[in-house]
């Protein structure tokens, strides 16, 4: 009832306000706050992508060149075997990190959820490699999974001369490698996610399942982890923009390489719209990673905040 | 009212700015953009810097160091597109075509033709420098990339001379090996994967094979037997590196050689530049010798100058300052010292230079005369960056899938050349 009461006692304590509300200016005064982000947003996003998607169907190579060519360039970017290894790698990559990324993060929440000793400690050391960029990341990792210098030369120091761990410059490993330093870095936020969650529900729904006899498998199973079904859903759609526009990662880490092993189509994008001045090449992909967003994204989205204001109406 | 008089205010201000800035302007402004940042490179630069600003041109410099280029090339697109490109942009080979056929390229041909460039350079930088009839480019410094440097205390420990042919190559190979010493130290980045390919194509002494690979890519040449064989020895040279070497930055791959990890390793002239700048001597610490088999072959990469047409005549004439500064001849003894690359006049005084860069040098002349100066392949020199891009893909993709077969090999460059 708040809301009434401060919509009661706004004429009466600051009438100045109500006659600017009466002005065009006031009436209007929301849209004219929104219109500077509505313009900059409507050129700087959705101009661009119309843009993209027009040179992506352009004769351009080292400079935009508007000559319309069609689908010429996509055909051409759907034939070139770079692009299927780094489509390919997209989905494995994405696939995994956001598996693991989602599980680690929910099992470290419930172990962290048990109310036990130095918490907040726990919980800043498991968030920290957040506060990292992904080019330190990338650096790190490669130097500890070099097999010369990081863990495989360590372990040979230490006499296990057979020991082997060179997934890093294997080519049909490497793309592992990114998805372990990815999965390292986002799963004390994904933690974090769903820790909130966690301690937003609450304590009577567990305590009365336990006085009925459920085990703690089965409360988790059956009880808290559905009503964490919003934290999820936060969750994938972060980490599955971060793994489609990943890009520092796999640039400090492996660099696309060994070879094109661990290409993704943000690093193919690049590379052939400014090493190799092939604009329209570039904004095909672009413009295809921009529809596999979409076509994750939106029936995701739509899904889910269709059931949402459904479950709301019933409230 | 408050609010115009402070604009007044400050109109002022920034026209009394401008107007004291404008005799400096006067007598003309370069801005270049270049990624030459470090080491031999960056004291090259400075000589020409110093010259240039004691001609009383203004030198504003817009390095982007990083990605061999690649920062420096978005700095320039960009600056294009946006209608303020810079006075001078460094570039590799064929960029220079590329940016001459947009158009945007300014014309040297009077001053080409008065300082009388194209009798001082050798011929096979020419179409780089005039493109349709129009001089649009200087070249600072060029390189040969089918070198070798060898650590001299390995070899001379294991009784292995620098081998001549390919055959003695892989048997001083066996000998490193056999002794635990990596034979060749490699950095395994897509591009060096590709600059040592160059060295391979040269390696059967055949100008002739070199230019149906690099220039035309000729599909029956591809699928010819000495084609196979190049990839057969790219396939060996491969198996004689370090597990650690994809991704491996060239300098790395140097200091292996340098602290005796490795015997040798497959770099273009300015791998000798390191050496230097670490304190080491030719001959005495390390041996130079050319890729077995192609000791009357010289594979080239340039760095140009070109010059973009900008308004003002103040700023054209610091243009032309500019590259007459860059063909100069005390600038290209000093500046192919320093920078420890070869010089693109033929008429320099070669007394300072050490043994590597004379039988370089004297290496360029022979080649010449049987065709055998060759652009590189690697660095896009013969073929524009586009198929020279599917070439590093499918080789370094070779490289790095050991128990992929020489057909597929093949097979897939030959594909990803269709598909262009």
């Amino acid at each position: 009832m708040a809301i009434t009461d401060n919509s009661i006692h706004v004429p009466t304590s600051q009438p100045r306000k109500l006659r600017k509300g009466t002005t065009w200016v006031g009436r209007n005064l929301p849209w004219l706050t929104l219109l500077p982000t509505g313009i900059l947003g409507a050129i700087f996003i959705y101009g661009f992508i119309v843009l993209t998607i027009y040179i992506s169907m352009s004769a351009s190579k080292l400079v935009p060149d508007y000559t319309f060519v069609g689908f010429e360039q996509w055909a051409k970017l759907w034939g070139m075997r770079r692009w299927g290894i780094a489509v390919n790698n997209l989905f494995v990559f994405s696939g995994l990190f956001i598996l693991f990324a989602t599980t680690i993060g929910l099992v470290l929440a419930i172990l962290l959820d048990q109310r036990i000793r130095h918490e907040g400690a726990i919980r800043t050391i498991i968030l920290y490699p957040m506060a990292l960029s992904f080019i330190v990341t990338g650096t790190a990792w490669k130097w500890i999974l070099n097999p010369g210098l990081g863990i495989e030369s360590l372990l040979h120091d230490w006499g296990f001369v057979e020991a082997q761990f060179d997934w890093l410059v294997r080519r049909d490993r490497a793309i592992y490698t990114v998805v372990l330093a990815a999965v390292w870095q986002s799963s004390g936020f994904i933690m974090a996610i769903f820790l909130a969650s966690l301690r937003g529900i609450d304590p009577s729904i567990m305590q009365s399942a336990m006085m009925d006899g459920a085990s703690s498998w089965r409360i988790y199973r059956r009880i808290i982890i559905p009503q964490l079904r919003p934290a999820f859903f936060t969750a994938v759609v972060i980490l599955l923009h971060m793994a489609i526009k990943s890009y520092d990662l796999v640039i400090a880490l492996t660099n696309g390489g060994p070879g094109t092993a661990t290409d993704l189509p943000s690093t193919f994008m690049y590379d052939y719209a400014f090493d190799r001045s092939r604009i329209a090449i570039g904004a095909a992909s672009a413009t295809m990673m921009l529809f596999t967003i979409a076509a994750i994204i939106v029936p995701y989205l739509y899904s889910e905040l269709r059931s949402h204001n459904r479950s709301r109406g019933h409230a | 009212m408050k609010l115009k008089r402070k604009c007044a205010a400050f109109l002022a201000v920034s026209a009394v700015a401008l107007s004291s800035a404008t005799p400096v302007l006067a007598q003309g402004k370069l801005d270049i953009i270049h990624w030459w940042t470090s080491g031999g490179e960056l004291a090259g630069i400075e000589v020409l810097r110093e010259n240039i600003e004691a001609q009383g041109i203004e030198w504003i410099d817009a390095a982007s160091a990083g990605g061999a280029g690649t920062n420096a090339r978005t700095l320039f697109r960009t600056r294009v597109q946006a209608g303020d490109p810079p006075a001078v942009m460094q570039a590799l080979g064929t960029e220079v075509n590329e940016w001459a056929e947009t158009g945007i390229l300014g014309d040297l041909t009077a001053l080409a033709d008065e300082e009388g460039w194209y009798d001082l350079v050798p011929e096979p930088l020419h179409p780089f420098m005039n493109v349709d009839g129009s001089t649009v480019a200087v070249p600072a410094v060029w390189s040969q990339i089918n070198w070798v440097w060898g650590n001299k205390a390995i070899f001379e420990e294991h009784g292995v001379a620098p081998p001549q042919t390919w055959d003695e190559l892989v048997a001083a190979a066996k000998v490193f090996k056999d002794a635990g010493i990596t034979p060749i130290a490699h950095g395994g980045q897509p591009w060096q994967d590709t600059a040592i390919f160059d060295g391979i194509l040269v390696s059967f002494d055949d100008p002739e094979f070199y230019k149906k690979v690099a220039f035309e890519q000729d599909r029956e040449t591809l699928e010819g037997p000495m084609f196979r064989e190049a990839m057969e020895r790219l396939r060996w040279y491969s198996q004689q590196l370090d597990e650690a070497s994809p991704g491996r930055e060239w300098t790395q791959a140097q200091a292996m050689v340098l602290n005796g990890e490795a015997a040798m390793s497959w770099m273009g002239d300015w791998a000798k530049g390191w050496r230097v700048a670490q304190g080491q001597k030719a001959g005495e610490d390390f041996i130079c010798f050319p890729t077995p088999g192609s000791n009357d072959m010289f594979v080239w990469l340039a760095d140009f100058f070109f010059f973009p047409r900008i308004e003002g005549e103040a700023d054209n004439a610091a243009q032309q300052a500019f590259a007459s500064a860059v063909m100069e001849k005390q600038f290209q003894h000093d500046f192919s010292l320093i920078k420890n690359g070869l010089p693109v006049r033929t008429d320099v005084d070669n007394a300072e230079w050490d043994d590597c860069t004379r039988d370089s040098i004297a290496r360029a002349e022979r080649a010449n005369e049987r065709g055998g100066l060759v652009a590189s392949l690697g660095f896009a020199h013969s073929a524009r960056s586009d198929v020279q891009g599917v070439f590093r893909d499918t080789l370094s993709e070779f490289v790095n899938t050991p128990d992929m077969s020489v057909d597929e090999g093949i097979e897939i460059l030959i594909d990803g050349l269709d598909s262009l």
